[in-house]
């Protein structure tokens, strides 16, 4: 595997609850395991879980802001231009009276306070949100959230995309591997995540809806020009396993591998020890270790032919 | 009966909201005291549909929507001043100098189609266009009432404004003005769809699991509730899993108060249900499932309308 | 004297319908009261219904500057909520039925109708990518 430009690595899935956070960090500990340097992005910024699932804690907080335009009332000429121009309509104005921003609809394109002409609308901010560092276990984890009652996530996620452009641009071999976790669902969020990424790995379940969502995920993944490989998560459940399997192959949908039910990965979710760490207290050979350890051969096999 | 709108949201994905909803959706169904509704506004990932599908394919629906906004450059207006990038016209980063051609070119998905780049190009060299955001259906489906649900375009980024258009689609239709129940499936998050979906409720349904991320993604949505001021209830799912979690989950419920719906038990016949298609209620009536559900219902119904009940 | 304004069906007046939306309602209809009784009566179309985001906030534009001290409305979603409190406008609430704009204004006479407190509204902030909210109708 190349060891000059990080690999990065994006676990999605449409679905909620299919169990990417999981394979996310167990990916990235079995990566780390091999002494590779990883990166792991929680991207999944209105809920994000992976430090759970690492006994984290979160360090180096930093406040994301987002624009909020404040009227100088002391320059305004309650000219209106600002509230005219505005597409969002979010400045409220009423003649011959100042113009109120109104925050819920502002989209922060900042165009009142560019267009101005008596330069009487300040860029002010509010927070909307927060990034955080913090090594744990060997990988070094990079994590968003957005602040609850805030609506644009995706700024959250810029946020963590910056910095790691700026990682990037500073040492470029900081990282081997980079693995972005993604929420649920299929909008600019997750679009953002998988667009960066080299390749994308859906995470399904052996159900009606998660093949419904697979195939709008696999939809997205193929109009952003992305590789994908499927892992197929709680594949035992009442014996669905093989008839999903089959009906994958016979779409010629690539699988990295499944996982089956195991209570050792139901305890290590929640106590927050990832079931293929190093010091793994789980059985090694559990059904779910097992299950692992395939897909992350396949993975580096995969890797190796890109 | 005063129509009460009610929406089902959990923050963390795959807890089950849709196959709640749809079983509450059945029950609804079969009590002759209520005139149900159902609507989808998981726009990104509508599930609902496949366990209630239409009756009938001539009473399917279907309307796009054009809510989404994205920019346009127009290579014959511009003078190649370079002006957009130097004076940093777009704050979404969805400009960038095209070094070869002397031009601009736009992110699509990026761009947010705010328009600030068309009102400050002295040579209007953007445009700013509609484009297809999504889908709204609606249908009778096999039980009888109606069903409606939004689906995004892939690519279209405006997941929340589809959500609102799909709950007002809802009040639109033949059947609104009879209805008294109102049951939304929501999306997961916390984010613009869920509160799109949560905006101007009369109830929220909240789901959670006895697992950590089950536990923290359940306070962050309902921290964004309790912004709302709407009255909700918390249906704890897979109420009997086996995680080391559960002592500390139930320990922190119990010191909330949070109003308790209902409990439904960890039972196999909600997964073989929906791979009938079939809400567990229908399939499997004397499952603990179902039992839990049905006592569900019932506490729901007593919240909505306590002393109204006639 | 004090000036009305109510979200009205139609082109609007004291005889068509109140529109239970605020945002997109087709027209609104100003009544002015001078010790309970109608001493005017303006109507004026919503262009705001074509707007593609943020029409209770144009529409609330349409409020101030026709000079309404008080808003009856069925129904508001949090944008127009957050302007109407901004203009210092009044809010009432309009009952849950199919009712005329003069039948509404003699309840508002007779003092029979609830102020809308500030808690109905949202204050949560931030958006973005066309999300819009609220709007949801329910008459």
């Amino acid at each position: 595997m190349s060891k000059r430009k990080p690999h990065i690595i994006c676990i999605t899935g449409g679905k909620g609850g299919t169990g990417k956070t999981l394979c996310a960090v167990n990916i990235a500990v079995m990566f780390k395991n091999e002494g590779y340097k990883v990166l792991l992005i929680d991207g999944d910024v209105e809920n994000p879980n992976t430090y759970l699932l690492l006994n984290a804690t979160l360090e180096n907080k930093k406040e994301v802001l987002f624009f909020k335009p404040k009227i100088i009332e002391g320059k305004c000429s309650k000219c209106g231009i600002c509230a005219q121009n505005c597409m969002s309509n979010a400045i409220l104005h009423v003649k011959e009276a100042f113009p109120i921003p109104i925050l819920t609809v502002c989209s922060g394109c900042q165009l009142c306070y560019k267009i101005c002409p008596e330069k009487a609308i300040e860029a002010d901010s509010k927070t909307i949100g927060w990034t955080y560092t913090t090594k744990i276990k060997g990988l070094s984890l990079m994590f968003g959230e957005l602040k609850p009652s805030e609506a644009r996530s995706v700024t959250i996620v810029d946020a963590l995309l910056d910095k790691l452009e700026e990682i990037q641009k500073y040492n470029p071999e900081t990282f081997e591997i980079i693995i972005l976790d993604t929420a649920p669902g299929a909008h600019c969020d997750v679009e953002l995540l998988i667009d960066v990424a080299d390749i994308a790995i859906p995470i399904t379940e052996p159900t009606k809806f998660g093949k419904l969502d697979l195939i709008r995920i696999m939809e997205l993944i193929t109009l952003l020009e992305k590789e994908f490989r499927v892992i197929v998560n709680r594949s035992s459940l009442l014996g669905f396993r093989e008839q999903f399997l089959d009906e994958l192959e016979e779409e010629n949908i690539k699988i990295l591998g499944d996982i089956p039910l195991d209570s050792d990965i139901v305890d290590s979710y929640c106590l927050g020890t990832p079931i293929m760490d190093e010091n793994s207290i789980y059985n090694k050979e559990g059904a779910g270790y097992r299950a692992f350890t395939t897909i992350y051969e396949n993975l580096k096999k995969w890797l190796e032919m890109i | 009966m005063k129509r009460k709108i009610v929406g089902v949201v959990s923050g963390k994905g795959g807890v089950g909201k849709t196959t709640l909803t749809a079983s509450l959706a059945s029950l609804a169904d079969k009590d002759l005291m209520i005139q149900v509704i159902v609507i989808d506004c998981d726009v990104d990932a509508p599930n609902l549909a496949i366990i209630l599908p239409p009756k009938d394919e001539s009473t399917i629906k279907k309307e796009d929507t054009f809510t989404t906004r994205k920019a346009e450059f127009i290579e014959d207006q511009c003078i190649n001043c370079k002006q957009c990038i130097d004076n940093h016209f777009c704050e979404f980063n969805a400009l960038k100098w095209n070094r070869q051609n002397s031009i601009p070119i736009t992110d699509f998905l990026k761009c947010e189609g705010c328009g600030a780049c068309k009102v400050l190009c002295p040579e209007h060299a953007f445009e700013i266009h509609r484009i297809k955001s999504g889908e709204i259906i609606s249908y009778n489906n096999i039980m009888g009432f109606p069903l409606i649900y939004g689906k995004t375009q892939l690519g279209s980024t405006t997941s929340g404004k589809l959500v609102s258009d799909v709950k007002d689609y809802s009040t639109n239709i033949m059947e609104f003005e009879k209805s008294n129940l109102l049951l939304i499936d929501g999306p997961p998050g916390i984010g613009c769809p869920v509160i799109a979906t949560i905006s101007n409720l009369d109830y929220v349904i909240t789901i959670s699991e006895p697992t950590p991320s089950g536990l923290h993604d359940l306070i962050r949505v309902i921290e964004v509730i309790r912004q709302f001021n709407i009255p909700f209830g918390l249906i704890i799912n897979k109420s009997d899993l086996k995680s080391p979690f559960q002592d500390d989950f139930k320990k922190y419920i119990d010191e909330t108060g949070y109003n308790i719906l209902g409990k439904i038990p960890f039972d196999l016949a909600i997964p073989k249900a929906m791979s009938f298609a079939k809400t567990v209620v229908d399939f499997d009536p004397d499952s603990k499932a179902s039992l839990a559900i049905k006592l569900t219902y019932e506490n729901l119904k007593v919240n909505l309308w306590s002393n109204s009940l006639i | 004297m004090v000036i009305i304004a109510i979200p009205s069906m139609g082109k609007g007046g004291l005889n068509d319908l109140l529109s239970p939306r605020f945002g997109r309602c087709p027209s609104f209809t100003f009544v002015e009261l001078d010790n309970n009784e109608i001493t005017a009566v303006k109507t004026v179309p919503n262009h705001a219904t074509s707007a593609m985001g943020g029409a209770g906030v144009q529409a609330t534009q349409i409020i101030g500057n026709n000079n309404a001290e008080v808003a009856i409305v069925g129904f508001l979603g949090p944008n127009a909520a957050n302007g109407l409190k901004a203009l210092n406008i009044k809010l009432f609430h309009a009952p849950d039925k199919q009712i005329t704009v003069k039948e509404v204004l003699d309840l508002f006479n007779e003092g029979k109708l609830e102020e809308m407190s500030s808690s109905n509204v949202a204050s949560h902030y931030g958006m973005g990518g066309g999300r819009g909210s609220g709007g949801f109708n329910n008459p």
